[in-house]
This record gives C-alpha cells, structure tokens and sequence, in this order.
C-alpha cells in the first residue's frame, strides 16, 4: 500500500477494509462466525431473517488483537508497526491476529456470542418465525462506509442485496446498530430497487410485548442505567423502545443519566471506530462516559451494541468500578419465562 | 512564549482558522486567518500577553465564543493575536452580599443552569448562549431576548469587572455592594464597549432571585395585530412581560414541523410574565391573553402544559430552523439581517417597511421571515436567498439589508439594541450620533490604546463597504 | 462529491452550539464539528493544510452525531457528521485514484 493513502486513512482502518473484503468479516479471523447458532437450528428462509452481524462474534478477537497491539506499542514497537508485523505473517499463511487474540482472549468467558444466542431466544420465546444465512450472511460492509472506502462499500452493497433476494430474503431483524442502520439507510441510497424491509430487533421486541400480556421478571431486583448507543438513538432513532422494555421488566428499576447525556443525547462512550484512529482519545471517552453513569447509582450499565458492551466494560475495569456493564438482551432473556 | 503554557496556545493551521471564523458569512479570508490562538487561564497571562503585543504592536482580537453577529468577532488585519477568555471560566457565588463572580469566559448556559440550581436566575437569554460567554454579553451589554424595561440591561446588573488595560495593567471597577457608585463607574468604561477600550477578565454580577413565569401563545391574522397587542399592553400600564416575542407564520413552519406542532393557525405571539408567585404570574399572563384576544387573535390562551410550553419557546428561540429546507428543495442562506429597536408607537409602521415600504431589489426577491422581541420594541427581518445566488449578489443582499437596517434607525431616531454598534454598524454610529461624537470616540480610542491593539478595524469599520 | 460537501458547508452559521456536545472536545475548536467543517472548507477552498492533517481532524471524529442531533434541533441542519464522512470518503477516494495513477 503506498504512503497516499496511509496519509488519509488511519492503518487499522486500511487493515479492517482487507479484512472486510477478503476474510468476509472486521477482524479478518478465518473463523466461524456461525458458531454461536450451530445447535439452533434456525431455517434459513423464514418470514424475518435475523441479521447476526460480525460485532458480537468479534468483539473478543477485536478487543484481543487491541490489547495485543497495545502491549506491543508498550515494548516501543509502535500501534502500526505491530499490526504490519501481523500483516506480514498473514503473507505466509499464519493467522497471527487470530492467534494472538485467541491466546488474549483464552481463559475469558465468551460474553459476547451468548448474546446472539439470547437474542434469537427472546424471539422465539415472542413467537416470531425466524431465520439465520449461517455461513451467506455477508458482511453488511458499514465499516468500509465511515473509513472512507465508499466505492468499496457500494460495490459490497449491491453484492449483498443479491445474496439477499437468492435466499428470498424479505424482512431482516438486525441485532447490531450500526449494520441495521446501514442496511436500513444507505443500502437503498446506493443498490437499485432495494427493498427490503429492515427492523432493528427492539423495537420488534418492543412492539410484539406490547401485544402480549406477558410478564417478564427478574429473580433478583437490580437498579440499572441505559446507555443508548449512538447508533441506536441517532442513526436509527429508537430510544423509547429500549425503555419499553426494560420499565416492562419487573424487578428492574431504570436510573437515566442527565437529560442532556440520555436519549437522543446520549453521550458517545467512543467504542464505536474512534479506537483505530485515535486510541487515547477513545480511552477519554470511554472513562467520561463510565463516570456519567455511574453516577446515576445504578449497580448494572445495560447497553445494545457490541461496541458499547467492549467499551464500557474495559472501562469498567479501567476505573475498578463496582458495575456489571450488560447487554440489555442479557436482561431481557433472563426475564423471559 | 512563556507567558501562557504550551497547552494554552496552539498554531495549528485548523486551529486558527476555526477561532478566525465569526458567526457569519463569508467564509474567513486566508490573509485574516490569525497568527496563533492563546487560550490564557488567569489575569495575569492576558496581562502578559497584552503586554507583549503592545510592545510588538501586534493585533488582539478579543473572543468568548466568537459568535458576534456583526462581523466584531472576525480579525480585520492580519496576523493578529486571536486571544479566547474560554480559560477564564470559574464561577464564584457570594450569596450573603448577593453577587457571583465569573470568570469573562464561563459559558452562558452552564452559567445559567448553576443559578438556576440555587434559586436565582441570569437576567439574560439569547439564542447563542449554548456557545456564548458572559464577557462577551457584558462587553455588548446585550440582554437577549428579555424586555429592557422588565430587569434591565446586562448593565444594570454589573457591580464590578477585574479588567486588562491596553498596556497590560489589570484594574479592578466597581463595587460590592448592591447600590453601586454613583457618578463616575470605571465599570462604564468597559461594559458595553465591545472590547475596544480593554480586555473584560471577571465579572462581578448581583444575584437576581428566580421568578416564577407563566407562558401566554397567541396566534394573528396580520402580523401588524402582535405589534398593536404590545403597544396596547403598554398603554394600559400592564407591568412588562420577561419576554414578548413575535415570529410571522413563514417562520414557524419549520419550527413547529420539527417539533410536533402542527400548522400554525396564524403569526404567533408569545409572551412570558413573571411574578414572585405563580398567580401573580398568571395574573399576569391572563391579563396579556385579554389584549391579545382584543387585538384580533385567532387564539389566544395561556399555556400550562410543561412541554409545550418548551417547545413553544424553543420554536421561537432556535430561529435557524427555519433555514432547514425539505431534501430536494433549495437551500436557503441568511443573508440579510436586520435588527433594530423602534420606538413603540411605530413598531407596526417597521414592520410595514421591512416588507414593502423599502426599495431594494434583492430583499424584494428574497425570502423574508419577520421575528422578533417585540415586547421590548426590538423588531428582526431575516433575508434568506438561495444557495445558488452568486456570493456577488448574496453580498449585495447582506448589504442592503445594513442600508436597511440604517434607515429605519434614522428615520425612527433609534438603534439596534441587541448586538452591539461597532464593525458593520459603524457606518450607521457616525450617521446616526454625527462625526462630532465619533472623533470623540476615536480619540478616546487613541488615548487608551495608542497602539491600537485591541480589536484593531472594528472602530474603524474596516472590512465594511456600506 | 467535494461540490456537495461544500454546499452543505454553507449552509453553516458558525454558531459553535456544536461545540460542547462533542464528546471529543477537550477546549479546542478543532475537536468538534464546527472547527471540522471550518478545516475542511478551507482545506478545500483554498489548499490550507495538508490532506494528512485534515484527516487527522477527521479521524478524531467518532461519528456519533451528536452535533447533527443539536444542530438540526437548534441551528441549521447541516448535518455535520455526514459531512466528516464524505469527506473522509472524499479524501480516500482521491488517494486510490493517485495509486491507481502511480502503479
């Protein structure tokens, strides 16, 4: 790659656009990123088509190759230098991201991939007909967008509209912000007689509660605080319906932030694509953000974004702060009979 | 330098052409862009600064935010010093002598909600105050939106400032008691002289005690019939609302979409009375639903639901909505500005002007939306053009909406009360007070700033051709 | 695509309501949209700075929209964020082209 572009597009970015179009997923692991569905069995075509993302399957490789690529920059190596090093060995067949976030990630509990599991379960236990593209679902390509490589992104777009309409695929439920927003918004500006029909899963969950007369129920009571996502209150402009369900949910006892810093002006905690770029500066968010809802003296941050749950999680750990940061999805499964 | 941390200033390319850049159009000239932006923490280093600059001779532009909306923000020579107060922004409250104290560059709104939380209020609003500082309100003596004759002006409320002479010596003005000097106040040097005469570092203000409002909305067939309504309401020796605010239907449509409010049913008016208790607030407010109701409103009724209320006010006060066109529908740019404070008995015969009574070409084929603070006579004409005007002809607009702006002024015997007199509006100083006054003012100029350092061009008019 | 960058650009005020609500504003302009937008209309207009620190600024941008948010309820709609990323897309665009040219 010439130094042209390096100049305008940070290098972790130009690596997740390779990972994208070649490995089919960010953080180009040659993995399984179906893996969390294996025993559900799900149909492939169904009236709602679960749109899984690359997010929670990741989350654990991205958070393990971050850590590696710091602990590199420790030894003096340099952010770039790490991750070219990673390149280079990727030349000759050894997946050495997967390796080494495989070894960081090791002895952790997959947190991330049962929220999948979870989600898909909360639509079943809601009666929805729903199916899951295992290994054809493709990557909705919403990184290559706000790294620059719009060329890229449309050309990926239109790609997948037509894996889409081979699978007859009419109505997806996507669980990821940011992928539902792209596959909602800037698909049909971009990909010809688009037509799909794109929910993001809560407000499908919160719409169907309302129709039933269930009662979802916590053992224990918890106080928790929301942070919306930005992508989930700006992008994709739900914010009442996360709050639907949570205040449905007996034994939960919702605590806002500021008006100012909740809601449609919910602060950004910076887990979303501001790492690569600018690491220390991701860091400072994510700690101010902690801090915003901490002080709402709730004991469980609950959040529904991959990115979110990463971020306000190590900065949970970063401040050693008393907080089980969840995935409002985590909640809602327990509470489900 | 080490008169500042390394932190405090920057010479980044951006960075300078970001502060550069005032609240209006055009964009920044390239030979403008200033040399370095300081950001200094205490007195003692926009004392420091100011020094140097003297000895060199080099330009200071003075910012809080930056936002001034007459082109005093923007440096008019180049490589100036542009200097922000953002670092001054403590605030201090002496409540057993009812003041506070603030730092030039506290924020307006932060300001705001802090007093709010300990019962008072600021006796300000403007619609920039999400950006503004209260140096810069002081430095105008500008209260907004408020009615003049309800609290006063910024001015009324300022019992001292801490302030930074030309040649760097920091003075302290004023008092702390509530009755303030009479006779001769260095106070009066300094508020209200947009920045000309020194560089504003604290302000000391009386803490005004926060008054329970009620919100009256009243919707016109004309909107003459909202400046009849307050013209009646003074009439009839009614106690001056906080606020009296007029916004024709054009320019509540936006707004109102944006907000859930469905079609205007006609020119809104809108006032907020206050009162120790909330009745005598809505006394207040039912005795101002009456007049509107005798001057023809449509509706008119006083408005008790929260949210409406809010959205009703912020219909009216974040005036830029109605700049957002529908995709596909033209852009439109605010070109022409007016703003201008009329005696009473005439406030429907500007109204009249604004849209018919002038002779220029480009405002007659512009879009115009008449707003305003009409409880306190002071009335704003918006002209907004297309984007694809060419800047020649947008420029003309801008133009001869000043050209406006000064006969009004002149022919009514008045002056625009809200953003200051200097930078574009010193054509209209010297024709409307006469050169005589204006040599005096240079020569005070003079005398305090021999060098003329501090907002260098703004006195002069420097930039501006009408 | 810089013609359509620039036009929403103008559609900016300069009103700085912008400013504290980016989560990356730490007291300098160029850490919110208004400072971005001033940088990349100069950028644009006149060549002022280098494309490698105009993406510096842009990439200090977490595309939450925060500032689109504050602006298309207070101010003008200008859609900031949009814009940082046209740009970014802009400015990626332009270096493939050079690639493509050199190899």
């Amino acid at each position: 790659m010439s130094k042209s572009l390096k100049n305008v597009v940070p290098v972790p970015h130009i690596y997740i656009r390779e990972n994208v179009l070649h490995k089919g997923n960010i953080a180009g692991v040659a993995g399984d990123k179906t893996a969390w569905a294996k025993d559900l069995n799900l149909p492939r075509q169904a009236e709602h088509t679960f749109f899984a993302g690359c997010g929670y399957q990741f989350m654990r490789y991205v958070e393990g190759m971050m850590r590696a690529a710091a602990s590199i920059e420790k030894v003096g190596l340099g952010r770039e230098k790490g991750l070219g090093i990673s390149r280079a060995f990727g030349k000759i067949g050894i997946d050495l991201p997967s390796i080494s976030a495989k070894v960081a990630a090791a002895g952790r509990e997959d947190t991330y991939t049962r929220i999948l599991g979870g989600a898909v379960s909360i639509l079943l236990k809601l009666d929805f007909d729903v199916g899951y593209l295992y290994e054809d679902e493709p990557c909705c390509g919403s990184p290559l967008y706000y790294s620059g490589f719009l060329d890229d992104y449309i050309e990926n777009a239109n790609k997948n509209f037509s894996i889409f309409k081979s699978h007859g695929i009419r109505k997806l439920i996507g669980l990821i912000p940011a992928c539902t927003a792209s596959l909602r918004d800037y698909y049909p500006k971009y990909v010809e007689g688009y037509d799909l029909e794109v929910y993001h899963f809560i407000e499908v969950v919160a719409q169907r509660l309302k129709e039933t007369d269930i009662k979802p129920k916590l053992k224990e009571n918890v106080t928790v605080a929301y942070h919306d996502p930005c992508q989930l209150s700006r992008y994709l402009e739900i914010t009442s319906a996360p709050r639907e369900v949570l205040e449905r949910i007996e034994g939960l006892e919702l605590r806002e932030p500021e008006p100012e810093q909740c809601k449609q002006w919910s602060t950004c905690c910076g887990g979303g694509g501001l790492e690569a770029g600018a690491p220390e500066l991701c860091e400072r968010l994510g700690l101010r953000r902690l801090e915003e809802l901490l002080n709402t003296g709730a004991h469980v941050i609950a959040t529904h974004c991959p990115a979110c749950v990463m971020q306000l999680k190590r900065s949970a750990e970063k401040l050693k702060a008393d907080v089980k940061v969840m995935d409002l999805v985590e909640l809602l499964d327990e509470a489900l009979p | 330098m080490s008169i500042v941390k390394k932190e405090n200033l920057s010479a980044d390319i951006y960075e300078r052409i970001a502060y550069g850049q005032d609240g209006i159009q055009p964009d920044l000239e390239p030979d403008k862009i200033p040399a370095v932006v300081v950001k200094p923490t205490s007195a003692e280093e926009v004392s420091g600064v100011v020094r140097y600059a003297n000895e060199n001779k080099i330009p200071i532009y003075i910012h809080g935010a930056g936002t001034a909306f007459k082109g005093s923000s923007r440096p008019k020579r180049p490589d100036s010093i542009l200097l922000s107060m953002q670092g001054l922004d403590s605030v201090e409250l002496h409540e057993e002598d009812l003041y506070f104290e603030a730092g030039s560059g506290a924020n307006q709104y932060e300001l705001e909600k802090l007093l709010l939380t300990h019962g008072y209020m600021l006796p300000m609003n403007v619609g920039s105050k999400y950006s503004a500082t209260i140096g810069g309100a002081v430095a105008i003596n500008t209260i907004g939106h408020m009615v003049d004759i309800c609290l006063g002006k910024i001015i009324d409320h300022v019992m001292g400032l801490e302030v930074v002479l030309p040649n760097g010596e920091i003075i302290e003005t004023g008092t702390r008691s509530i009755r303030r000097p009479a006779g001769i106040d260095y106070t009066r040097f300094f508020a209200g002289t947009e920045g000309v005469f020194g560089i504003i570092t604290k302000v000391r203000m009386r803490l005004v005690p926060n008054y329970q409002r009620a919100y009256v909305v009243g919707f016109f067939p004309e909107l003459t019939d909202i400046a009849h309504a307050f013209m009646r309401l003074y009439k009839e020796k009614l106690p001056p609302p906080l606020y009296g605010e007029l916004l024709d239907k054009k320019a509540c449509i936006a707004p109102f979409r944006l907000r859930e409010l469905g079609e205007p049913l006609g020119h809104m008016g809108l006032a907020i009375a206050i009162g120790h208790t909330q009745e005598d607030a809505d006394q207040q407010a039912h005795k101002i639903v009456r007049v509107f109701k005798t001057e023809n409103a449509l509706e008119a009724r006083v408005v008790t639901s929260h949210k409406e209320q809010e959205d009703y006010w912020a219909a009216r006060d974040n005036i830029l909505n109605i700049l957002q066109t529908p995709e596909g529908e033209e852009k439109l740019l605010p070109m022409g500005a007016v703003e201008t404070s009329v005696p009473l008995s005439h406030l429907a015969d500007v109204i009249d002007y604004f849209r018919t009574g002038h002779g220029y070409s480009t405002l007659h084929e512009a879009k115009l939306f008449v707003y305003g603070h009409v409880g306190t006579c002071d009335l704003h004409g918006l002209w907004c053009t297309p984007a694809s005007w060419p800047l020649e002809k947008r420029l003309q607009c801008r133009n001869e909406a000043l050209l406006l702006e000064n006969e009004v002024n002149l022919m009514w015997g008045c002056a625009s009360g809200e953003i200051g007199q200097t930078a574009m509006r010193i054509s209209f100083l010297r024709k409307r007070w006469g050169e005589a006054a204006y040599a005096m003012l240079m020569n005070i100029k003079k005398a305090i700033d021999p060098n003329n350092i501090l907002n260098p061009g703004n006195l002069e008019g420097e930039g501006y051709d009408v | 695509m810089q013609e359509e960058i620039l036009g929403f650009i103008q559609t900016c005020i300069n009103c700085r309501m912008c400013v504290p609500m980016c989560p990356t504003y730490e007291g300098w302009a160029t850490q919110s949209a208004f400072g971005r937008l001033a940088a990349i209309n100069l950028h644009l207009k006149y060549g002022l700075g280098t494309e490698e620190e105009l993406s510096r600024l842009l990439f200090q941008c977490a595309t939450c929209r925060r500032c689109q948010e504050r602006c298309k309820m207070l101010s003008t709609n200008v859609t900031p964020t949009d814009i940082i990323i046209k740009t970014r897309q802009l400015l990626a665009r332009k270096a493939l082209a050079r690639e493509r040219k050199g190899s």
